[in-house]
Order: structure tokens, then sequence, then C-alpha cells
């Protein structure tokens, strides 16, 4: 053979093999078998074992969408799985934790795409829920609730309308997309000596009280936030460039927004609502509470009252520069801790048409391409459902309160001891009141939550009034719901 | 070669692939694959976990990419800025202070090692600790300013200087390139600069004449892989400032993780993929033909110039 | 002589120079400080302003914390299990593959570099999913395959770039010394350019140290036993969605980085080695 055919020979078998070997790959991403998304989730089939027999085998449970890997929450939920494989015999739990939350969020979806699903994701946030409930990733929970008898009037009501995902699966269906492991809820913390300092009677740590308005609050606000020459904000001479105590901090503008009316996205219309009246009004009032009124600070305004923790306002309250912020139960330890003053926490004020805070739910939730959502049922019943290890797992664990209705409290007695001078009832009154809302699905979420800062980074920075940038916003998310139900269908009710 | 039948260029040839083959083995086998898998995908609007639902829309992803999408435009613009600023400094800090880190004076090791230390820090302790470095008012940045009596400003907070914040951060780093030009510099023979010296050249001449030419290899690559790694900055971006405020930090290859991994749009950020490798590809290619010019090479021997 | 030495002329530029590098070196200097004085501090005064970088109480117990908090030493373990097998291999085959690429002229090379080149130009964000599925059908997940491997084919286009320059600045004339003496390929490499080209060698095999033993994406993705995981994996548990132990994760951070300060402290030395003159075997 002459060297030139040779030579040809060789490049070309180096390109077919290239070829050859790159289709496995492109058929492998093609061929996985994922569930077709034209119909719904599949239901568990009948073979689900009733109550009597143990089902054996190992569950593998993804930790990592949110809490649950730092070194002081791992040992009890190694005594859990223990307690497990010694009440189950054959039966075991296999924790796979992934340190960071955004690294497990995109790792499950590897794992799905290459058919090593994990059997249970638990605890989860509920962003981690509507990142993948449009595609089809999460068992419904109903068939197997129904088989063991187990309802969700266990669990405390708040946390009804997001373990049914009622934006996707519809108001009327019976669909459970995960069980409660852990609620937190906000109350408004504030700096009593700051309260003392200026006079003003402290906010109200009940929630029937109906001059706690917004509007209240702002004027308190206004008393409290001091400039450097010490004059208040609302006294004539007020410098707002020379800020040295907020009245506000911490805040979440967010569900201000709620407690004027507003909402994101009306599921039955299939429209976002953010151009709504009720919407633009509670967001100018957030943004106002920053530019206008001078008594909100926000990160930059935070960072430059008190110096540099890891976060702003965190180092703003800890200096007692912040009069009132808003507090989850989740920053009992940071925010709660190392305060070189007295703090106690009340409710947070009622808007123009609701009383509402926001709460944190953590649930766990059986991945539908697992093959054993038997075994990992039971292992959800075994760490949610029964009092005393859903108690254990929530309020020891991530520190959370637990949504059993008959466990709440366990939330009070077990903090009590770090925290004796603060009402910490209030947190669970709150409870009446709370809604996760925030963090529910609607279609295409993330990306019109990206578009947020896009939109209305202006508004908050006080450059444009959020009438004007309200219709763009709803122009462009409403495009990106469009094209998603072009592509997409929620499941028939 | 015990072939005495093939001529040197055959033989030649043979060794050629022989040693080459390891790279060969691994780009046939783990690269080439996955690239040509995501080329075909680029191709289709393939999401993550619905493959059932796949279909071909030949180049409607780079259509809409290049035609329908103005957050693209905005990616490259964020990100040509970065790239810019940072390679042209990265490449004269790094000469420089290679330079004064050839010089052998007791305790350089420990300057060296002291200038190293950036790229040995772990991930996550870095984008934190710059957190920390960037807030306005405590932070070591401003306070660094301050001793010039220079106002604080915004960093990472503001929309002009957050770019620039990321530069300095890259910059911190300068000293892996430095030693890239060191390795280079501890090449050149002394007798070289004795001649030069005898001749009467100073020292800005030696610098120049002598050092400059010579070092243009590591400038080449340098700048090859700055260019081609600081446009594909990914993990700080995401750590630090997520893309804002607003978009002025929305690097390319944040915007094409948000399209695979938050969006599931595999397919359209394929695309977004293959689309930066066309403008690397250029850029890279302009660079290797003005390379032909000015980079000097004492041992060019090989047909891969 | 080596340049150092014969540059021994008292110039005033030079100790320009000099202090310039002293002042960035103390700039650069400053995050790592914070970074060890944290490591010493208890949690709550991490924070303190104005900044304590003295802290005021030392509390050692970090350290002995952060190896027991986080299975440490397993993880260290396991880093050095990996890493060991990617150094050697990056150099070795780095070396192989960049001296084809510098001395030999071979059909397809030029295309072939280009290949090299390309290989790091696609964002490795999307071929994720492809090389995941492949590495499956190989059943390397879950192991240390996906991570060790590559490094034997080739090393990664950086370094062959680099060994590359590096090889292309010797004189080919040293290579046909050894060539009349009837040396083959093999023997000319291992004789005229490695000896020559140790400034750039030993920087592959730090950077290769380096960036594995800092590698958080590569173990996160392919290995999925805790019990295997590394030291950067390790190091993120201390970072928690609501509360990050900043004095722990500092002083662990500290220990990691030990290993490699170590190896670069003494890979530098080659650097100042006595380099060859031109003419010598």
């Amino acid at each position: 053979m002459s060297p030139l055919s040779r030579r040809e020979l060789i490049k070309r078998a180096s390109w077919l093999s290239a070829g050859l070997l790159a289709s496995p790959a492109v058929l492998a991403a093609c061929g996985r078998a994922g569930p077709s998304a034209s119909t719904g989730p599949a239901a568990p089939p009948a073979s689900a074992s009733g109550s009597s027999g143990v089902v054996t085998g190992t569950t593998q449970v993804l930790v990592g969408f949110g809490t649950g890997n730092a070194p002081d929450q791992i040992p009890v939920q190694e005594e859990l799985a223990t307690a497990y494989a010694a009440a189950r015999p054959g039966a075991s739990i296999d924790y796979l934790r992934i340190p960071d939350t955004d690294e497990a969020q995109r790792k499950l979806g590897l794992l799905i795409a290459a058919d090593d699903a994990p059997d249970l994701v638990l605890p989860t946030g509920l962003y981690g829920i509507a990142l993948y409930l449009d595609q089809n990733v999460w068992q419904d929970l109903s068939g197997l609730m129904a088989a063991y008898g187990i309802g969700l009037e266990l669990f405390h009501e708040a946390t009804h309308r997001a373990a049914r995902a009622v934006n996707y699966y519809g108001a009327d269906s019976k669909a459970v997309v995960g069980l409660p492991a852990g609620i937190f809820t906000h109350a408004m913390a504030y700096n009593k000596e700051l309260f003392a300092q200026a006079g003003i009677p402290e906010p109200p740590h009940k929630d029937d009280q109906a001059d706690w308005t917004y509007e209240r609050q702002l004027e308190i606000a206004r008393a409290l936030t001091v400039d450097t020459a010490g004059k208040s904000a609302d006294m004539a001479g007020f410098d707002p460039s020379k800020v040295a105590q907020y009245g506000l901090g911490h805040w979440d503008t967010g569900m201000m927004i709620r407690g004027f009316g507003g909402s994101v996205y009306d599921a039955a219309s299939r429209r976002m609502t953010i151009a709504d009246d009720r919407y633009a009004q509670g967001l100018q009032f957030g943004a106002d509470l920053i530019n206008v009124h001078h008594v909100l600070a926000n990160d930059e305004l935070a960072a430059g009252v008190a110096a540099g923790a890891d976060d702003p306002q965190l180092a703003a309250w800890r200096s007692g520069k912040i009069a009132m912020i808003d507090m989850c139960a989740c920053d009992l330890l940071s925010f709660g801790v190392d305060t070189q003053f007295a703090w106690d926490v009340a409710q947070w004020p009622r808007g123009p048409e609701r009383l509402v805070s926001h709460l944190n739910l953590d649930v766990g939730a059986i991945v539908q391409q697992s093959d054993g959502y038997d075994a990992a049922w039971q292992v959800l019943q075994f760490l949610l459902v029964d009092p005393a290890n859903g108690a254990r797992l929530s309020t020891e664990s991530y520190g959370a309160m637990s949504p059993l209705k008959a466990e709440t409290g366990t939330f009070v007695e077990e903090l009590k001891p770090r925290f004796p001078d603060v009402d910490l009832q209030v947190f669970v009154d709150a409870l009446d009141h709370s809604t996760p809302e925030q963090e529910e699905w609607f279609p295409a979420f993330t990306k019109v939550n990206d578009m947020f800062g896009q939109y209305l980074d202006a508004v908050y920075q006080g450059e444009a009034p959020a009438a004007d940038q309200l219709p763009a916003y709803q122009e462009a998310a409403q495009q990106a719901v469009d094209d998603w139900f072009e592509t997409h269908t929620v499941p028939p009710a | 070669m015990p072939d005495i039948r093939l001529s040197p260029d055959r033989r030649e040839a043979l060794a050629a692939y022989v040693f080459l083959s390891p790279w060969a083995i691994g780009f046939v086998l783990l690269t080439a694959g996955p690239m040509l898998a995501s080329l075909v995908l680029s191709l289709t609007d393939y999401r993550l976990l619905e493959p059932n639902r796949m279909a071909w829309v030949g180049v409607g992803n780079y259509e809409r990419a290049l035609a329908g999408d103005p957050l693209v435009w905005q990616a490259l613009k964020v990100t040509a800025y970065y790239v810019g600023l940072s390679v042209v400094l990265e490449l004269v800090v790094g000469f420089g202070l290679a330079l004064v880190l050839n010089i052998g004076f007791r305790g350089i090791g420990i300057v060296r090692t002291i200038y190293y230390l950036p790229a040995v820090i772990s991930g996550v302790a870095v984008s934190l600790l710059w957190l920390l470095i960037f807030q306005p008012s405590s932070g070591l940045a401003n306070a660094g300013l301050g001793l010039f009596g220079v106002a604080g400003i915004g960093w990472v907070y503001s929309t002009t200087w957050v770019i620039p914040a990321f530069v300095l951060m890259s910059l911190w780093g300068v000293g892996r390139a430095a030693f890239i030009y060191l390795a280079i510099l501890q090449r050149i023979p002394t007798n070289l600069y004795e001649a030069a010296k005898v001749d009467g050249a100073g020292r800005f001449r030696r610098l120049v004449r002598i050092t400059l030419p010579l070092v243009t290899p590591a400038i080449f690559i340098n700048l090859v892989l700055a260019v081609i790694g600081k446009f594909q900055i990914f993990t700080e971006g995401f750590v630090i400032s997520e893309g804002g405020p607003g978009t002025s930090s929305l690097f390319y290859v944040l915007y094409v993780y948000r399209n695979a991994f938050r969006y599931f749009e595999i397919g359209y950020a394929s695309a977004l993929a293959w689309i930066l490798f066309a403008i690397l590809m250029a850029l890279t290619a302009m660079v290797f033909w003005t390379g032909r010019r000015w980079v000097y090479y004492e041992g060019e021997r090989s047909a891969t110039q | 002589m080596t340049q150092a030495k014969s540059e021994a002329d008292q110039g005033w530029l030079r100790r320009a120079g000099l202090v310039i590098a002293l002042l960035g070196a103390a700039t650069v200097m400053v995050p790592i400080a914070w970074m060890i004085s944290t490591s010493l501090k208890p949690e709550t005064e991490v924070f303190r302003q104005p900044i304590e970088w003295l802290p005021v109480h030392v509390r050692p117990a970090n350290y002995a914390e952060a190896t027991t908090l986080i299975p440490f030493w397993l993880y260290f373990a396991n880093s050095l299990v990996i890493v060991v097998p990617v150094v050697i291999g990056t150099v070795i085959s780095s070396a192989a593959v960049a001296y084809a690429f510098a001395r030999m002229r071979a059909p397809g090379t030029g295309a072939m570099f280009g290949l090299v080149l390309a290989g790091i130009m696609l964002p490795g964000e999307v071929t994720l999913v492809p090389s995941y599925l492949l590495f499956k059908e190989l059943d390397w997940i879950g192991t240390y395959l996906p991570l060790t491997v590559p490094a034997w084919l080739g090393g990664g286009a950086f370094n062959i770039f680099l060994l590359r320059q590096a090889f292309l600045t010797i004189p080919p004339e040293h290579d046909d010394v050894a060539r009349v003496d009837g040396h083959g390929f093999l023997k000319i490499l291992w004789r005229v350019v490695i000896p020559q080209s140790w400034p750039a060698i030993s920087l592959v095999a730090v950077f290769a140290f380096v960036d594995t033993w800092n590698d958080f994406l590569g173990p996160l993705l392919y290995v999925n036993d805790q019990d295997r995981y590394t030291l950067p994996l390790g190091l993120n548990f201390f970072k928690d969605v609501y509360n990050t132990q900043w004095a722990h994760l500092m002083a662990a951070s500290v220990l990691a980085l030990v290993p490699c300060v170590v190896v670069f402290f003494l890979a530098q030395r080659v650097f100042t080695q006595g380099i060859v003159l031109t003419g010598r075997r």
C-alpha cells in the first residue's frame, strides 16, 4: 500500500472511531428512560405492601438541598438511621451528602439522567421541589398515604398548600409532593434598648392587634432611624446620608408585597399578576422604605453603619445599629447570639389587605425514578410521621419547628434554655398567618426570578418607580409562562 | 526502531504518533465523544430530564441566541470587558513580577511561595474571603483605599465596579502566570547578558533586546491560555455576585450554567457553549497567526506553529 | 553561573523592584493572614471590629476540632491517593506529547495540536451530562478512575502547551549532538530535552498537584460514597446555608494547604538551580 493511502486510512479511521464513540454518548443522553412528560406523575403500583410487612432494602437519601449537612446536624440523622435499621430489620438508610446546595441540585438532575437516582431527598426546601416539579421528578405520595392511613391533617395547615403544590396539581387535586419535615416561621425581632431609649412601647407579641400595621411600623421606624447628629427621621433637618442607626434591617420586602394583597401568579387564568396595582403598591412601599423614608437598610447601607461580618445585616444588628429585623426561626443561631443588648420578638404587622409572614418549609420527597419507593415511604414514615422521631429530626437536627400538629410545641421547649428572655411562642403563633407562597412553583419560575434584578433593581435603588418598571417585567414574565405552556402541560386534576 | 526500511521522515512520523498516542487515546475515548454529543445536542431542544420530547431544531438555538436573546450579548460584553482588563494586566504585572522573582537573593524562596499561595487555597475559602474583603464599609479593600485617602467604593454591589473587583481578584493570583515566565527566564543563558554588557548595552537595552524576545514563548502561552481561561470564568462569579447587580457581572459561562441546570435547556445551553467555542477558536487562531511574527523560538522545527 | 549570581551588581533599579515585590507579597498575604488569624479565634470573635489581626483569645483547639468534626484525615488520605498517580501520569504523558509537538514532524500534528487546544475551549458545563453518561457506560462512576485516568492520557491541554513552549526554547542543535551518537527520540528526550527543562517540568508537577488537590467539582460529580470524599468536599461541610463555621473552616483550610505549600517550596528550588549552558550535553 502506498504511504499516502495508508495515511488517509488512518485519518478516516480516527474520524470514524470518534464518531462511533460519540454516538453512545449521544444515544445514552437521548435514550435514557425518562418518564414521558405529557402524562401526569404515575401513581405507585398497587403492590405497595400493607401496614403489616416490613419492606427491606437500602434507601438512599440525598441530603444537601438546603440544610442538613452541618457537622452538628449529622449525628442525630445518623442515630435515627441506626434506630431505623434496628426497628426494620433488613432495611437501612444510606445518606448521600452533597455539601453544596447548588451542586446537590445539579447532581440530582445528573443522577436521574443517568438512571442512578437516589430514593429520597430529605430535607429539601421548596425551591428544590419547585426546580424539579415540572420535570416529573417527585413521586405523588397521596396513594401511599392513603394505603397507610396517613393524612395531611397530621401536619399543620400552613404546610398543606405547599405540600400539595397547588399551582401545579390544581386546587382540587389530592396529590402530595412531599411530607413536611421542618418549618421555620418568621417573627420581627426588635432591640429592646433602642425602644426604651426612644420611649416607644414595644410592638405586640400577639397577632390580634388591629393597629399594628405597616403604617404604624413605618412611624416607629422613622422615630428609631437616627443620623449622626442625633436627629431621627421624623425630625426636620434629618440627614439621610449620615445615618447611624436604622429602624429596619434584614427585611423581607417581598412579604410586604403580599401584605398589600399582591401575588405573583394566578393558576386559574395562567397569568402573571405582577402588574397588578396591589403588587405595584407593595413593591413601591418597600422600595420607599429605603429611598424615601430612609428607614430600611439594604446590604450596602447596613455595611455602612457597622462593620463587615460575612453578612452586613448581621453585623449591623449585632452592633445594635438596627431596631427591627425580620427574623426567621432559622436565624436564631446567627442573629440571636452575640448580641450585646436585650432583644425580643414580636409579630409581623398586618398589611392593608392581609396579615401575612413568610414560612420556610422543608419537606421530604420521594424521587419518582427510584425503584424502592416502598422502602422510601417506610423511611419517610419512620422519620417524619412518628412523633418522637419527627420532633427529633426537625428540632434537634434541622433546628426547625416540627410540622406535626402535636409536636409544634417542642420547638419552644428545646430552645427555651438558649433564649430564656425571648418570647419564642411568637414563632409558634405566627403559624396562623404564615404562608410559603413566596417559594411556590409557577411556570418558568427560575427564569422569571432571574429576571427580577434586571427589571426591578432600579426600583429598589430608587431610580425608577415601580409603576414604570413593572409592565415590562410583566410582559417578559408572561412570555416565559406562555412559552412554558407551549411545551408543557400541568397534570390533569 | 528496528525497521531500517523506513526513511528518517517516516521514522519520525511513526515516533510522533507513538508519543502522541496517550493524548490521542484520551481524546478519542473521553473528550471527543462528549464534545460531539454536545454539538449534536445543540441542534435540538433537548431538556435534561425530558429526553422523549427532544426535537430537531437545526440552527434554531443559534438564531435564538444571536438574534433573540439580549442576555447573550450582555454576557459577551461583560465577559469581554473582564477578559480585556485582566489579560492585559496579568501579562504586564506577571512579567514584571517574574523579573523580580528571578533575582536570587536570600529568602526569595519564601517570597515566591507567598506569591504562589493564592493558587493553593481551596475554592470555598477563597470566594468567601473575597466577599469579606469587598464589603463596602469594613472590608479590607476599602480600608486599603482609605490608606491613600480614596473614598470607599461599592465593589461587588456597584454596577461600575463589580468587574474591576473580579479583575483585582484575578490579579491576586498573578503568581501563577509569573512562574511560567520564571521557568523560561531561568533558561536564558547568562553569557548572553555578559556579552551585551561588554558591548556597553544598558539595563533597559538588555531587557528589550535579550530578555523580551527570549521570553516571548512564555508571553505567547500566557496570552493564549489567559484568553481561553478567563473567557470561561464561572465559579467566582457564581459564588460572589451571581451575575449581579442587575446583569452587570453576568459572565457568559454563568449564563450557560443557568440555561443548562436552572432552566434545564441543555440544547440551548450547548448552542451557547459552541458559540463561545467559535469565538475562542477565532481569537486563538489570530494569536497564533500573529505569533509567527513576534514569538521567537530557538528550537523551531515542528510543523505545529 | 546562574543569571542570578551574575546580576549581583547592586543596582538601584533592582532594589526598587524588590521593594515593590515585597510590598506586593505583603498585599497578597493579607487575605491569607486573615485566614490564619481567624483559624485561631473562637467563633464568636471572628468578626469583631476593628479587625483583630492578633487574636485576643487564641484557640488552637479549632485545629483539633476541625479534624474531628469531619473525617479530615480520611479525606486527606483520599486526596493523596488521587494526587500521586495524577502527578506522575501528568508529568510523563504531557512530556511525551509535548515533545512530539515540539520536535517531530508528522502529517496531521498541526491539526492535532489544534484539537488539544480545542478541548479546553468548550465550557465544561455542556459536556458534563454526556461525560457523566460515558463514565457510566464504562462503569467508572463511584471510583476514582474519571479523576486519575485523564492524567495519564496527555495530562491536559495546559500542561502539553506549557511543555511544548518550554521544549521549543531548546536549540535543536542539542538534539543533533545526541542523534549523531545514534540515540533515538526517547533517549534524546530523556538525556537532552528534559534535563534542560526542569523548571517547566517542576511547574507542571506543582500545578498538577495543586489543581488536583483542590479539585472540588471532579470528586463531587463522580464519587458517591462519602467515605471516599476528598478534602475540598470535606471543607464544604463547614459551610451551611444558614451558618458558616468560619473558625473551623479556616483551620481546616490552613491544614489543607500545607501539602501544597510544601510541594511548591521544594519544587521552586529547582528554579534556582544552575541551568545548563549552551553546548553542554
